[in-house]
């Protein structure tokens, strides 16, 4: 059995690692954004399925890892190499600010949620004045050409790209399935199955669910210092939107909140589904707006209706495969 | 419920321009309006509204209109520090 896991995941790795030899620039870019939304949803399952804190304003870790790796950069010609340490350190502060803020005044459940949504556009807002970033007119950073690398700078061919966010995957991957199993693991799951309980047998719920918070927090911050390379642009409204903390909690829910493969199962489904709708509806030639968004809808709709607990869950229990 | 959204959406449609995004920013304030009232409670939804609105148009004349939203979300996140299940919500 575990030795059958092991060869399909290395099965899985080799794939990954050989295919910018044989992909042209559209799968790369599809894929660059499959594992980035695997990434950012594992990092959101370490704070909502492992340790049942659900966060909607994870876009607040992202947009702030991106802004200050791209303003050490921008103003100040530091490489994101030096930049993604202060991104952590920032995202960590204001994870561990946020939890101890919610959890030390006794902010639990839906107010927690909407606390950290309120957190995530107050900095919208905010950095749309801000006129040293950019304010909303967004801030851009010097493309570099396409085939020239740079590495120290982050600057480099789409290839570049896709092996960091591979790796940030795979390390992510490989984090969140040793915390599972260790000590914070079966805390945090204690605490997620039920607070008080878990609180009457010892467990110092504030110092756990704090970690969780600044763990994930931190983890969201390379997202965010890899979009903005990525991109090169950022704009407030973008980063820190409310829908952008969906998109990064819609993997981890259609694969399967607090599980290991969930995350990426469910980044993979959106975005095969989202990439293959367009490929549909311009192969049949319909012209209707909106389309993509409606097929796209129903299908999240049946997965969600049909399969609660996730698409990864189901799978591997029919796969009798143990996490 | 539903139809006093409605009636709501009618009356503000006077005020600001349509666009069929003009949805998620006011599910938001709505919520942000519950919450800070205290979820469950109707004269904590009639209060929370007040404030919010009072305090938007507030926020708007003296500072500027577009950051007008910040000091709501500050409003929020001041509250439920201070009264973690909002203004009048009954104690869990």
């Amino acid at each position: 059995m575990k030795r059958r896991a092991a060869l399909w995941l290395a099965t899985l790795a080799s794939v990954l690692v050989l295919l910018p030899a044989v992909a042209g620039q559209y799968l790369l870019s599809v894929m660059t954004l499959f594992l980035f939304f695997a990434y950012a949803g594992q990092a959101w399952n370490i704070m909502m399925g492992f340790a049942g804190q659900l966060s909607l304003g994870h876009s607040l870790y992202l947009g702030v890892g991106a802004y200050a790796a791209a303003a050490l950069y921008f103003h100040f010609g530091i490489g994101p190499w030096a930049g993604l340490w202060l991104a952590i350190a920032l995202c960590a502060l204001l994870g561990a600010a946020i939890g101890a803020l919610a959890f030390r005044y006794g902010v639990a459940g839906v107010y927690f949620t909407l606390m950290t949504i309120a957190f995530a556009e107050f900095a919208r807002i905010g950095l749309d004045h801000f006129a040293w970033l950019g304010g909303s007119g967004g801030m851009f950073l010097k493309v570099a050409e396409r085939d020239r690398m740079e590495v120290l700078n982050l600057r480099g061919t789409p290839a570049m790209f896709y092996y960091v966010i591979l790796a940030l995957s795979a390390a992510a991957l490989a984090l969140s399935a040793w915390l599972l199993h260790s000590r914070a693991g079966y805390y945090w799951q204690a605490i997620r199955e039920n607070e008080d309980a878990a609180q009457a047998l010892g467990i110092n719920t504030f110092r756990w669910k704090m970690l969780a918070c600044v763990i994930s927090a931190a983890m969201t911050a390379l997202a965010g210092v890899f979009s903005a390379f990525y991109y090169s642009s950022l704009f407030p409204e973008q980063l820190f939107s409310i829908n952008r903390s969906v998109e990064i909690i819609l993997g981890p829910i259609i694969g399967g909140v607090g599980t290991i493969f969930g995350p990426i199962v469910g980044a993979a489904l959106l975005t095969v589904l989202a990439e293959g709708t367009s490929e549909i509806v311009v192969a049949f030639g319909w012209e209707v707006p909106g389309i993509k968004q409606l097929i796209y809808g129903i299908v999240l709709f049946a997965v969600i209706v049909f399969l609660p607990h996730g698409i990864w869950s189901a799978l591997a229990r029919k796969l009798k495969v143990r996490e | 419920m539903i139809s006093c959204g409605g009636i709501a959406g009618c009356m503000m449609i006077m005020l600001v321009d349509l666009t069929p995004g003009l949805g998620p920013a006011y599910t938001l304030l709505a919520f942000v309006i519950v919450i800070v009232g205290g979820l469950g409670s109707m004269t904590g939804a009639l209060v929370g509204g007040v404030l919010i609105g009072v305090s938007e148009a507030l926020a708007g004349f003296y500072v500027t209109p577009s950051a007008k939203g910040m000091f709501s979300f500050a409003l929020l996140i001041l509250i439920l520090l201070f009264r973690p299940r909002g203004l009048l919500g009954s104690k869990l």
